[in-house]
């Protein structure tokens, strides 16, 4: 039973995490230059941060507990590049030889002969398919297909793939991953709403002097205890169909905290440019990922018991 | 001392205390928690209890060894109280006195007073109560009133205290009162040990809105107590309950909710008319969340362990902790009154009205933010 990430893996989350703010100094921004993208892209690899789900030479892994622990501190500063979906299919395809700066994905099965794509159009990105036989295989993105960019951070296409499949363990990854990436875009959004409530003044005072506001936001902080609580409870027991709700329960959680954070905001929050959307569309989006994931197959089956992640 | 609930040693801990607690955990309560026995039969059950922890080595698990305790961290501590609840062991009367008296008189106390009340303590001999509340002083807790006023080799007490469990089996009371002036705020009060047998002494029962009555108000009238019995320095009172007052004797309470809150969860799901092995449908009309709720629970209270255990500041975990399972017992209840399950129905009802006590106790609610907003996030006061 792991209860708190490893010291290496807080290690490696506080370094990782100043790296991200060298790389996205101004937080979540929509309107980011590709040539940046690429540049962070470049960064992440030359420092091999898209390796830390694999197993070293010396077959020692960090565990799924561990691997969300970098996950979390990418989500406070996440930008929309495919970072998550390579460290998760490098931690599934262990051993295929793939070179470190090659942006990966993977397909969610979506009823019959459809996916779904996290980050279909990253220049480069190699999409891998697992079929029911249980190959691998590439797939393409046709030219013209449609891409839902709510979630401005993580753009998904929707693509014709029969013969797609996900097995448990894998919507475990899936899901845990998500919501640590939701868990740091809450802790980000707390950061900044208790930052603001600091700074800004109304009525003669910082409006964070004001028991309601302070109220909210030690509400925001029991959501994102909470929340990260659930998702060691998921990294360490995986999913059944009694504990999905569990994870939609870590969602929500998440989502509140940004919410808060808007709020907190006051009119500023609203704006395009405050950027506090970026992370409110990110938890909604992340949220839809592991929908999509769990009703593959948690909908149809009824022989799904708890994957147990014993290590 | 391990510091992680996976480490061979607390698994190991885990084992034998599940087995002894097999063999010792009275039939009649594991059963039904002393619902069918009389006042005088859950009396003696619970200090029974007492003595057994003791003869077995159980009491005082956190104290350290040279003061006859086993010297545990808290990961021990936790699965102490966890499985202790699981086994549906009673609560002992010597709780306050292992929680709150013996740990302040190992930090604060006189090498006297610690060969004095230390081993009856542990024994189960004698019982403690917890005499800081008072009428006026609430959330406010340095805004005691009770005086304690020196007169050559004593201190005459005279004022009342309120929501005192124990005292009426009491033998001392760990006693919070004011030794200066009204105005010195946190420099004027005193922390003594006073006779709950001395003459002066009343207690009285205060009944609480669901007619039950779980605690006592305590009347001091001109109660003499040596000055040889006063804990830690004259005027220093309000730093000493402060060292015992923010441990981790929330970890204690959160451990035994996190057992009541299972049973209740699984209580919602019978009443509302599904085992567990039939859940899928959406007719369970939400209540199975709560069983995710309250594996939260256990995992924050884990979480929160682990990092006090390897040297972080267990006060900002304890806030959230009591906030969390305070607010969750209260949904429970009112989702177990909405469900309308005729068989349970007046078990909800008493569980309602005796859950709204959970926001109040051990600083209220509102209390609570205010910590995690000043202390944890740093909001302005």
């Amino acid at each position: 039973m792991q209860v708190l990430p490893s010291d290496t893996a807080t290690e490696a989350g506080s370094a990782f995490a100043e790296l991200l703010a060298d790389l996205n100094s101004d937080g979540w921004r929509a309107d980011t230059a590709v040539d940046r993208l690429a540049n962070a892209w470049s960064a992440l690899a030359a420092g091999g941060w898209p390796l830390v789900g694999e197993a070293g030479p010396d077959g020692d892994a960090f565990s799924l507990l561990d691997v969300c622990e970098l996950i979390e501190a990418w989500g406070g500063r996440a930008l929309p590049v495919p970072f998550v979906p390579t460290v998760l299919v490098r931690r599934w395809t262990a051993g295929a030889a793939m070179p470190t700066e090659q942006p990966l994905s993977y397909t969610i099965p979506v009823g019959e002969g459809a996916a779904v794509v996290p980050y279909p159009t990253f220049p480069g990105t190699r999409i891998l398919a697992l079929r029911a036989s249980g190959s691998t295989e590439a797939i393409e993105v046709p030219e013209g297909s449609p891409v839902d960019d709510f979630d401005l951070l993580m753009p998904v296409a929707a693509v014709a793939a029969p013969e797609i499949t996900l097995t448990l363990d894998r919507v475990v990854d899936v899901c845990a991953a998500s919501l640590a990436e939701a868990v740091g875009v809450a802790a980000t959004a707390l950061r900044r709403a208790v930052a603001h409530a600091r700074q800004r003044e109304q009525f003669g005072r910082p409006v964070g002097a004001f028991q309601a506001v302070k109220h909210r936001c030690a509400n925001m902080h029991v959501d994102l205890e909470i929340a990260r609580s659930l998702l060691t409870r998921l990294a360490q027991t995986g999913i059944s169909r009694e504990s999905r709700t569990a994870v939609t329960e870590g969602f929500e959680r998440t989502r509140r905290v940004v919410e808060g954070c808007i709020q907190v905001h006051g009119g500023m929050g609203f704006t395009w440019e405050t950027g506090l959307h970026l992370g409110l569309r990110h938890v909604v989006g992340l949220a839809a990922l592991a929908d999509h994931a769990m009703d593959g197959w948690l909908g149809g089956r009824d022989d799904v018991r708890t994957a147990a992640r014993g290590r | 001392m391990t510091t992680s609930f996976g480490s061979p040693e607390a698994r190991a801990f885990r084992e034998r205390l599940r087995t002894w607690l097999a063999g010792n955990v009275p039939e009649a309560w594991r059963r039904a928690g002393g619902e069918d026995l009389t006042d005088d039969e859950v009396v003696e059950v619970r200090r029974e209890w007492d003595r057994r922890l003791f003869a077995a080595g159980y009491a005082g698990v956190t104290w350290p060894v040279e003061f006859g305790g086993r010297g545990f961290g808290p990961v021990e501590e936790y699965v102490f109280y966890e499985e202790c609840a699981r086994a549906g062991a009673p609560e002992g009367l010597g709780r306050v006195g292992r929680l709150l008296a013996g740990p302040t008189l190992i930090a604060h106390g006189t090498d006297e007073q610690r060969a004095r009340y230390l081993r009856p303590i542990l024994s189960g001999e004698e019982i403690w109560c917890q005499g800081f509340s008072e009428p006026g002083a609430g959330s406010d807790l340095a805004a005691v009133r009770t005086r304690a006023g020196r007169d050559g080799a004593v201190y005459r007490v005279s004022g009342q205290k309120t929501w005192t469990s124990f005292a009426h089996y009491a033998d001392w009371c760990l006693l919070l009162a004011l030794t200066g002036p009204a105005e010195l705020r946190h420099r004027n009060l005193s922390m003594l040990i006073v006779d709950m047998h001395a003459p002066g002494v009343t207690v009285r029962p205060i009944r609480q809105i669901s007619g039950r009555s779980e605690f006592n108000e305590v009347f001091f009238d001109d109660v003499e107590v040596p000055v040889a019995n006063r804990i830690g320095a004259e005027d220093d009172g309000w730093r000493v309950a402060m060292t015992v007052l923010t441990n981790e004797r929330g970890m204690a309470e959160a451990a035994n909710r996190y057992v009541d809150l299972m049973a209740d969860s699984r209580q919602l799901l019978e009443c509302a008319g599904h085992r567990p092995s039939r859940i899928g449908g959406d007719t369970l009309g939400g209540v199975e969340v709560y069983a995710d709720r309250v594996e939260a629970l256990r995992w924050q209270v884990m979480r929160a362990v682990e990092k006090s255990a390897r040297g972080g500041d267990w006060f900002p975990s304890m806030a959230v902790l009591k906030l969390y399972w305070s607010e969750l017992m209260q949904d429970m209840a009112s989702a177990g009154l909405g469900l309308g399950c005729a068989e349970h129905a007046s078990w909800w009802r008493r569980r309602y009205l005796e859950s709204r006590a959970t926001t109040i106790y051990s600083g209220t609610s509102e209390i609570q933010r205010n910590i995690i907003a000043e202390r944890v996030l740093g909001l302005p006061k």
